[in-house]
């Protein structure tokens, strides 16, 4: 049986309760809309994205998470290989496992990029990120990843619900599922992409698979209406809307007198409150008239390259601010839908994409470290997998899911620390390797939540994020910075 | 297998499996509420050659069926010996699958075309995320009205009207729906342009009426199957009359809006979300 701990409230089964709540609601202290008759049917209600105490004390209560789509490639960027550069234009003695046509020559390309030491930390990373390089001491990289598949869709999902197979809740679902959300008024799980278009596999990086609706990422648009239908397209007058809410709760309420028994209506009426409190609440996370000017152009938000994505990492402050459990960027998609790709040209494609994303991401980490919210907040910069240390066509790089480099701020982790290693030319991680499912219960863990025991049934078994019995999913500890809870 | 299937069809009737877990017949699912009533039905279902129709015919015909779910002050013994209804005293209040969330609204605006077979009808992704329905380019003009059943389910864009109200994914297989309350679904049914259209076009429908009380018997009928109490009459009627005033700067459709109005509140209420 699911072992998350619910408080029992009425007699609904814990089925019944997941299904209701919203994106959860404040039950006691509603407050009605203007005029709403008051009733007393007004009782509370079970919510499954109640706030919930995990397994047991860790430091982090919110997960912001980069997605870095296309596999920014590590050699490159994070991984800095001397021995690839010095037999850069030699044939490998390896066969590389290839994915798309190019790079059939398995001629080793060292990295046209420079890499310099950052920080007191001394970490090494590209010349081309100088601003992720100036908070190098806050950060943890893990440069020993690796994922299960080298197509984009099946590692994409990989990285988010732990399988290559489509249909399982992504981890912000589980995260959503095992901790609920402080702030009943906004979503749990909120996914901010650029407007102009989704990035590559679309949706199915936040979805909820076979758990309730409620779990699923909700898209929040910084441009234009924030949450699909939060205002209807032609507007309506408010006393208009305030009197058809009106009607609607005393033929709802009337409506409820024979059906006692069935929580969900309660769940529906109080709905339409909600609905109203999420309209003021969405306007107020996404005003930024009160961000200075400073922090404005902290995050570019002034500069037409960053100012896109930029504005996303600003808003996922707020949102965390504001008590949202697990916020999920995406990159930008223009000219590319999966900006990292680099499978032309590694200096030109890398420079692209770091222009865009480079001061950011860093401001994110500053902005979060300056306002105290770092601890509580692991930061999660990842791509789905690496690329080849071979050429693809002269100057590109292929897929590789046998090394990444991701990066891990706040939450407890470790800062300027480096993670594992590659072998020599960074085809593969060797030292210290991690799983996606290793990262999944690392990051669970610093949540509070128990890898093995945060379940639920579907068909019958105990589903699980990392399902540890095939996977071996473990806790990657010696990333943690605190005492290590065994 | 086929006591699996007809235990299927029962799920589908009556909101719920003589064996609650209709994916698990095994040992860690739930003991069948009626094993011998489950037994008696497959063999039916066996000695019909395994035709669907009479076994749910049969079904529908029963007097289990033909309950209400109202829950009445005689029923308090049962409602505190068996309250989750596993014996099926009442009858379950069901909500409406997604798919005729959308046909009963386009059915109550009158504009559902019930014709049969043919091509899909494809959607759209919206830059905004929503996936609407495509509607240039269609064999007909009320082919973007036709049942949902028709609506091409994408692997992963479904029809955002549809989503909302729990269409399961296709990536997965899904044995039971889990009818959700959430709160995008009050968004929707307030806010969607879909719904707002469908509301005009049943308060059109509704003009035939002449007084304002036969529109609103007539929308009581038509939206929920049944005719307004008084109360509920009078109700109506002070939200038509407040709100006409309301669009009165625009003389010539003002009651039209107003009917509009409650048109989409009939749309929003849970009565017309549950079949009772």
């Amino acid at each position: 049986m699911a072992q998350r701990p619910i408080e029992n409230t009425s007699r609904l089964s814990r089925r019944q309760m997941l299904k209701i709540g919203a994106l959860g609601f404040g039950s006691i202290a509603c407050s009605y809309l203007d005029g709403m008759e008051q009733s007393a049917a007004a009782a509370p209600v079970a919510n499954g994205l109640a706030p919930q105490s995990g397994h047991f004390e860790a430091p982090a209560k919110a997960v912001i998470m980069l997605m870095q789509n296309g596999g920014p490639g590590q050699m490159d960027l994070f991984d800095p290989k001397p021995d690839l550069t010095k037999h850069s234009g030699k044939v490998h003695v390896e066969k590389v496992e290839m994915f798309q046509p190019g790079s059939e020559g398995n001629t080793l390309l060292g990295s046209p990029l420079k890499f310099r030491k950052y920080g007191e930390s001394g970490i090494e990373m590209a010349e081309i990120l100088p601003h992720l390089g100036s908070v190098a001491d806050d950060i943890c990289l893990v440069r020993s990843m690796y994922n299960l598949h080298n197509n984009h869709t099946e590692s994409l999902v990989a990285l988010n619900t732990g399988k290559i197979f489509q249909g399982r809740p992504a981890l912000g679902s589980w995260v959503s599922y095992g901790l609920g959300t402080e702030n009943q008024n906004l979503p749990a799980y909120v996914v901010l992409r650029d407007p102009e278009g989704y990035n590559t596999s679309g949706t199915l990086l936040w979805q909820n698979g076979w758990m309730p609706a409620l779990y699923r990422g909700t898209e929040v648009s910084t441009a234009g209406t924030p949450v699909l239908n939060l205002n209807p397209s032609q507007p309506i007058p408010p006393a208009v809307q305030r009197e058809n809410l009106d009607l609607l709760a005393k033929l709802n309420r009337r409506h409820q007198q024979d059906f006692a028994y069935e929580s969900s209506l309660e769940a529906r009426i109080q709905n339409y409150e909600l609905a109203a409190r999420m309209q003021l609440a969405a306007a107020e996370t996404l005003d930024l008239s009160r961000e200075t000017p400073a922090t404005r152009k902290m995050y570019g938000l002034d500069e037409p390259e960053t100012a896109g994505y930029g504005l996303r990492c600003l808003m996922a402050r707020r949102l965390v601010e504001s008590g949202v459990r697990f916020v999920q960027i995406l990159p930008p998609v223009k000219p590319n839908s999966q900006p990292w790709d680099a499978h032309d040209n590694s200096k030109t494609d890398n420079e692209a994409i770091c222009a865009k994303c480079d001061l950011p991401s860093a401001a994110l980490i500053k902005d979060l470290k300056q306002r105290g919210l770092l601890e509580s907040t692991i930061v999660v910069w990842s791509g789905e997998f690496g690329r080849l240390p071979v050429s693809q066509n002269g100057k590109g790089r292929d897929h590789n899911r046998n090394a990444f480099s991701l990066l891990l701020a706040g939450g407890g982790f470790k800062a300027g620390h480096v993670h594992g290693a590659t072998d020599d030319i960074g085809y593969r991680s060797v030292v210290d390797p991690v799983g996606v499912s290793d990262l999944h219960a690392t990051l669970l863990h610093q949540l509070g939540l128990d890898h093995t025991r945060l379940t639920y049934e579907h068909h019958g078994s105990d589903e699980t994020l990392t399902d540890a019995r095939v996977t071996d999913a473990r806790v990657v500890s010696e990333l943690f910075h605190g005492p290590v809870r065994v | 297998m086929a006591r699996v299937i007809v235990n299927r069809f029962w799920q589908q009737v009556f909101g719920r499996g003589i064996v609650a877990t209709s994916d698990n017949f095994g040992v860690a699912g739930a003991a069948p509420s009626h094993p011998e009533l489950l037994d008696w039905l497959t063999s039916e279902f066996l000695r019909g050659g395994w035709r669907a129709k009479p076994i749910i015919k049969q079904m529908v015909m029963s007097q289990a069926y033909r309950q209400a779910a109202v829950l009445t002050p005689e029923m308090e013994t049962a409602e505190t010996t068996d309250p989750e209804n596993a014996l099926l005293w009442r009858m379950n209040l069901r909500r409406l699958d997604s798919e005729y969330v959308r046909d009963a609204i386009l059915a109550s605006s009158g504009k559902l075309d019930r014709s049969l077979f043919g091509e899909f009808i494809p959607v759209d992704v919206r830059p905004d995320g929503m996936v609407v329905i495509k509607k240039a380019g269609l064999p007909t003009p009320t082919y973007q009205w036709r049942r949902s059943i028709y609506v091409l389910a994408r692997r992963n864009y479904h029809l955002t009207m549809l989503r909302i109200f729990d269409q399961p994914i296709v990536a997965r297989n899904c044995t039971q729906r889990e009818p959700s309350a959430v709160v995008t679904q009050a968004l929707t049914l307030l806010h969607d342009d879909f719904v707002l259209e469908q509301a005009a076009f049943f308060a059109e429908r509704l003009a035939a009426h002449k007084t304002t009380t036969e529109q609103i018997a007539a929308a009581y009928r038509i939206a929920l199957g049944r005719l307004p109490t008084d109360e509920e009459t009078r109700w109506c009627a002070e939200l038509l009359q407040r709100q006409a005033e309301r669009f009165r700067t625009d003389e010539k459709t003002a009651e039209q809006l107003a009917l509009a109005q409650l048109c989409k509140v009939l749309f929003n209420t849970n009565e017309f979300l549950y079949v009772r």
